[in-house]
């Protein structure tokens, strides 16, 4: 673009207003786990074992210390990358979260993807046609699919795939991320192995956010239609298919992108669940392990990860919104 | 897995070996080996029965597959029958049979024991398996800075010697638990961890990322939170059932019950230990899946705090037990998979006899019961009072809905006799300290347990240890302690058996817990995977002879 | 009659349905007689709650009913929030599903064939089919389906509206006072609700919940303080709009208190845009409660929720479909009904309210759409 300078300055100001928002994230977080009853060495420990054991347990999860102690030594190592160790899972925090990392990643991002390809495409053929009938019905399903709880759907989906006439016709893996004999595949079997476990948890996730874009993108497309250029084009004379692609829907897109922001929050929470109910060894199952077993350096280690994600997530919406749109970058907060 | 006991992260610490009545087709017991062959042995020639991968479901992660510090039962058995092995092992009559073990040797004062390895087991980095290893096993075990989680099997063992690389003497007072510990403690390899200090023990490698056994099984991978895969070690000894038939066994996570079912029907899965009764319909109905179901040594039972006045006295545990309608809640709770106990020993012990009549339910009587202690409603409220306080407490459990659905089942018989239940369900740990921590504030609550093989609890009934992690109803009477001190040092089942008959009479006497029942355990496989032992020892005790049914 | 005006005039949709409601509420008043004496002998606070409902909605029939046009008409004086709702055919299935809901969750005492935790039979009567006996079935406790969803949308309700009126009272005075105000209190405050949306809601929730003794008023307290950034953009945002408008510059130069400038002239005007806020944050707390729920960390046992009921359910959900089927379908139900009615109500502000378009709109409310004007 024109202006790099100025697009790398917003870059770096938005980045700087990101470490103290994950600075504060981790210190509520923590103090708030603290406050909980239960001891976590507990659940850990063998009632049995002599208590200087469990108090030398409790030492070395650093759960003797005094609170104060505790925080002030985890922001310090998590500053250094270091986010403890976790008892539950008998690894580094970090080491978890490493291995967790990428399957939420691939989950996410392919809901992202699946949400913005159909719910896209839906509401572009929408837009194009609007208040006609098949609009409004299309309109009254994606407003059910926004509404249906993801866990119940994906209760159902499991229902209706392991039934053996579905199987027969459409025989996807249920759970897990990848097949028992994945090491043994060559690369291409790999890739569509793990594509085949995408299907159904990347369906369940992506539902309500592909409602949601297909939403946004009517009224964008319906709003772009309205636009002096586009009536002008259409004046021109040229195709109806043409104007809606090279003009509509690029001008539609934009104010899409914006959107990135906020579904990627959502489509975090929803992977909670999910990944629990699908056996997706991710971060959202990670986290619900670590507040089963109170695991805190687990729980707080997921939660700001987590967290940073979305402000990853937000900080590249942004800066796409903002190459394309240079205005934006003199704007010093959204909202 | 849904039907996990409360307290099944104590399970492993408390259970020994397991025991039992084998259900499962009668017991070979040749060369020590008493897996018995499956449904459709003899129609398939041994040679034809290699390869393939099996896959077996369960709720949770292995913590770790090193023994000296993990937790839970599924690790510990993956660990004794699949990657690792015991000394000795149990066969489906529970009587120990030689299995690293060459053989042993008992001193007339059973102070001593004498093991003699064999020489031809083999780490899979290709070190020999000596009496180093079993030394080192034992020792660090016992090393009051290794959170072992089973540490109460060595409380009556002195110490070790090793005295040629292929046999190791072990010093001991006499207790009748003794086999427990060997049978149940997977040796873990001198070469390998020798050298790590007790508190690296728990971070290190070996435990999730490269364990190295000497069992049936090889290490393969393991994706945290997703699966553990093996393969067949074909080095196994042959006179220990050699290379087992099948080339993979994987353990896959799978949290939920509905998703572990649903991979089952679908053939991704062809193991589900632990289902839940409310499955059992959907079970037998598919014609690809098979139903086991047998005694296991897991009873459930509700413990009343004797350090709170409301649950002193016998009588008045009495009326609370007669006004729970067990039988119901058997066939409600369980599906009828269960069977009402009254004393830790269920239908799987060799002592158990079926004459034996559990208290009935009698909420006449216990109303009478209540009357005679002073529990009367005397503001018409429903509720009985005594000295001004109304009969009413907290009932707490965790766990799976099962419990949940027990509780609500106590609250309902109760209200009926005029006593007023809130049961709550908490976290698993917050449950745990309620009942082992030192204060102990809880009023009732509903808990699972284990025993296994050997029925010994000193540790539940002690009057020297009121305070002790296991004595959950701070119960005491010098009858009781007499029968499970000598319980313990007595030799042969005649003696025994009449001092488990003495045991059970005071604990129908006394009450201290209502027991609910003994868990008749279901499991659900897909039939192509045959050759399965299922008993009270656990899913994992045959796997080495588990082979897949070519398709059709 | 109630309603046969409203026919008279020719309004079928509207009159048959104050008919038809006044018909039912009679009928369950005189088939719950007994219940209904029970409350006004020793009732708690729910069963008051029920029949104070059921007697203001029979008057409600007679009065507002009667005259049938209670929300579609009036001139521009009086055009309420709910104005104009009616006017499309998902407006109108919106209002009536929370209308319904609503309605169900108040009544649900009298409505409930049997006590939702009372195990009728629990060895004969688990896992009953719906028939005629138990209309949606059994669970595996032979406790009634039917009268647990119903209990259960009352919790979801008792769980979601006090949570969003506690975010939107939250949310209005940080956003009004941070828009209003400006300078270092409007950064602080969007520095917060910047770091509050960092969290996914589920995932603060989730480690939230497990933390304290689980239980209704956690639950509301957990939503409330983790809905209310949204409206915290959204109000700041209105606000920055109409401070700058010639009225409220007006009383400004009259001498005004900030604080009675805010509240009387800022506020009210943002009315429209809160509302829509506040109906479609009802539907995503009820997702909420009933994930959290799901998952075991919400309202405890026995007391019956959505969410809780499609976990129990998951055990048996080949066999015993209807456990799982119908508290999911209430819940998409509940959900569906407060989405129609704040969309509705979105397109109908957006007609005649400021621009609230583009960018400002998008970032404010987490919702599945903007009103194609």
């Amino acid at each position: 673009m024109r202006d790099d300078a100025g697009l790398i300055r917003y870059a770096l100001r938005r980045l700087l207003q990101a470490v103290p928002l994950l600075l504060a994230a981790a210190t509520v977080v923590f103090f708030l786990l603290h406050l909980a009853p239960g001891d976590p060495a507990a659940a850990y420990l063998h009632p049995d074992v002599p208590a200087e054991v469990a108090e030398q347990v409790r030492r070395q999860m650093g759960l003797g210390r005094p609170l104060h102690e505790q925080y002030l030594s985890w922001l310090g190592s998590v500053v250094t990358g270091d986010l403890g160790y976790s008892f539950s899972q008998g690894q580094t925090v970090a080491r978890a979260i490493g291995g967790a990392l990428p399957n939420t990643l691939l989950l996410g991002g392919a809901a992202l993807l699946l949400s913005f390809l159909a719910g896209g495409s839906l509401g572009v053929f929408q837009g194009t046609r609007p208040n006609t009938a098949t609009d409004r019905t299309l309109g009254t399903a994606t407003l059910v699919a926004y509404s249906v709880p993801g866990f119940w759907i994906a209760l159902l989906l499991l229902l209706l795939f392991s039934a053996a006439p579905v199987r027969e016709l459409l025989p996807l893996p249920l759970t897990g991320a990848t097949s028992v004999d994945h090491g043994l595949m060559d690369p291409g079997g790999r890739v569509l192995d793990r594509l085949r476990h995408l299907v159904l948890p990347a369906a369940a996730l992506s539902l309500a956010p592909a409602a949601a874009v297909a939403r946004h993108a009517r009224s964008a497309v319906l709003e772009a239609r309205d636009a002096d250029h586009v009536r002008a084009a259409r004046g021109r004379g040229l195709a109806a298919w043409s104007v809606t692609l090279r003009h509509v829907v690029r001008n539609a897109l934009l104010p899409l992108v914006s959107l990135l922001g906020l579904y990627i929050p959502r489509l975090m929470g929803g992977a909670v669940v999910l990944e629990v109910i699908f056996s997706w060894a991710g971060m959202g199952r990670l986290l619900y392990r670590g507040v089963q077993a109170r695991d805190y350096p687990l729980v707080l280690g997921a939660t700001l990860l987590f967290a940073a994600l979305v402000v990853v997530a937000n900080l590249l919406a942004d800066l796409v919104y903002a190459g394309a749109d240079p205005r934006v970058r003199y704007r010093s907060s959204r909202g | 897995m849904t039907g996990r006991s409360v307290l099944s992260r104590l399970r492993a610490v408390a259970a020994g070996a397991v025991l039992a009545v084998a259900v499962a087709a009668g017991c070979g017991e040749g060369g020590g080996d008493a897996d018995a062959p499956g449904p459709a042995a003899g129609t398939v020639p041994d040679s034809a029965r290699f390869g393939g991968s099996a896959v077996v479901a369960g709720r949770e992660e292995l913590s770790s597959m090193n023994a000296l510090v993990s937790t839970g039962s599924a690790a510990a058995q993956i660990q004794r029958h699949v990657l690792f092995t015991t000394l000795v092992r149990y066969d489906s009559l529970l009587r120990p049979r030689p299995y690293l073990a060459r053989s042993w040797e008992l001193s007339d004062d059973s102070t001593e024991v004498l093991f003699r390895l064999r020489e031809d087991v083999r780490w899979h980095d290709g070190e020999p398996t000596t009496a180093e290893d079993v030394a080192f096993t034992f020792r660090r075990a016992k090393d009051p800075q290794v959170p072992f989680a089973n540490r109460s099997y060595f409380a009556r063992w002195d110490s070790v010697e090793v005295l040629d690389p292929y046999t190791v003497r072990f010093h001991v007072r006499p207790t009748y638990a003794l086999f427990l510990g060997w049978a149940n403690t997977p040796i873990m390899p001198e070469h390998v961890l020798g050298a790590v200090p007790d508190t690296a023990l728990r971070t290190h490698r070996f435990g999730t990322r490269s364990p190295v056994g000497n069992g049936p099984f090889r290490f393969v991978e393991h994706r945290a939170g997703e699966r553990w895969v093996f393969e067949a070690n074909p080095d196994f000894p042959e006179a220990l059932g050699g290379r087992p038939y099948l080339d993979r066994l994987v353990y896959r996570v799978v949290p939920d019950p509905a998703a572990r079912m649903a991979e089952l029907r679908s053939g991704g899965v062809d193991l589900v230990p632990r289902i839940s009764p409310s499955r059992v319909q959907e079970v037998r109905s598919s014609a690809e899946l098979e139903l086991v179901s047998y005694p296991s040594s897991e009873y459930v039972f509700v413990t009343w705090n004797q350090r709170r006045d409301l649950f002193r006295e016998p009588r008045v545990r009495r009326a609370l037990t007669m006004a729970i309608d067990r039988p119901t809640l058997v066939e409600s709770v369980r599906g009828g998979f269960g069977r009402v106990a009254d004393a830790p020993m269920g239908p799987w012990h060799w002592a158990f006899d079926s004459t034996w009549a559990p208290l009935p339910h009698a909420p006449d009587s216990a109303r009478a019961l209540l009357e005679a202690a002073g529990w009367r409603d005397r503001d018409g409220d429903g509720i009985r009072e005594r000295n001004g306080d109304a009969f009413s407490f907290d009932l707490i459990t965790a766990g799976p809905s099962q419990r949940r659905d027990a509780a609500l089942l106590i609250q309902s018989d109760l209200r009926d006799v005029g006593i007023e239940v809130s049961p709550s369900v908490l976290e698993f740990s917050a449950l745990i300290s309620a009942v082992t921590g030192a204060e102990r504030g809880y009023q009732a609550a509903l808990l699972s347990w284990s025993r296994d093989l050997v029925v010994d609890d000193r540790d539940l009934w002690s009057c020297d240890r009121p305070d002790a992690p296991f004595a959950f109803a701070g119960y005491c009477s010098p009858g009781v302690e007499a029968v499970v001190d000598s319980l313990a040092l007595a030799r042969g089942r005649d003696q025994r058996r009449r001092l488990l008959s003495r045991y059970r009479e005071i604990l129908v006497r006394d009450q201290p817990y209502t027991f609910l029942y003994h868990v008749n355990r279901l499991d659900a496989h897909r039939q192509a995977l045959r050759g399965l032992v299922l008993d009270a020892r656990g899913a994992w005790t045959s796997a080495r002879r588990w082979w897949l049914a070519p398709d059709r | 009659m109630p309603g046969l005006r409203a026919l008279r005039r020719g309004e079928t949709g509207t009159g048959l349905a104050v008919v038809a409601l006044w018909i039912g509420l009679l009928v369950l008043a005189g088939a719950r007689s007994a219940r209904i004496a029970d409350t006004v002998v020793g009732g708690g606070v729910g069963e008051w709650l029920a029949l104070v409902t059921l007697v203001g909605a029979l008057a409600w029939c007679w009065g507002p009913g009667t005259r049938a046009r209670p929300l579609a008409a009036g001139g521009p004086g009086d055009r309420g929030p709910l104005a104009g709702v009616t006017g499309t055919p998902s407006g109108r299935v919106g209002l009536l599903l929370v209308a319904g809901v609503l309605l169900v969750a108040l009544l649900a005492p009298y409505l409930a064939p049997h006590d939702p935790a009372r195990q009728i039979d629990p060895v004969a009567g688990a896992h009953l089919p719906p028939g005629p006996a138990h209309l949606l079935g059994t669970d595996r406790l032979g406790r009634d389906v039917l009268s647990r969803v119903l209990y259960g949308a009352r919790v979801t309700m008792a769980a979601a509206v006090p949570a969003v009126a506690l975010s939107v009272g939250l949310g209005a005075a940080v956003g009004g006072v941070a828009g209003y105000v400006g300078g270092i209190v409007d950064s602080v405050s969007m520095r917060v609700v910047d770091l509050l949306l960092a969290f996914p809601r589920i995932v603060l929730l989730v480690a939230a919940a497990a933390l304290f003794e689980p239980s209704l008023g956690l639950v509301v307290v957990l939503l409330g303080l983790t809905g209310w950034m949204d409206v915290a953009r959204l109000v700041r945002g209105e606000v920055l709009s109409i401070r700058e408008r010639p009225y409220v510059r007006a009383a400004e130069g009259l001498g005004l208190g900030r604080g009675r400038v805010l509240a009387r002239h800022v506020l009210p005007n943002a009315l429209g845009p809160l509302l829509v806020a506040a109906t479609l944050g009802v539907a995503d707390a009820a997702l909420a409660e009933a994930t959290l729920s799901f998952l075991g960390l919400g309202v405890q046992a026995p007391t019956p929720s959505l969410g809780s009921m499609v976990a129990g359910g998951r055990d048996a959900l080949l066999g015993a479909w209807w456990v799982v089927v119908f508290p999911g379908g209430v819940l998409t139900a509940v959900v569906l009904g407060f989405n129609l009615l704040g969309e509705a109500v979105r397109a109908e502000a957006a007609g005649d309210g400021p621009v609230r378009r583009g960018r400002s709109a998008t970032g404010a409310v987490d919702a599945p759409g903007e009103g194609a004007a």
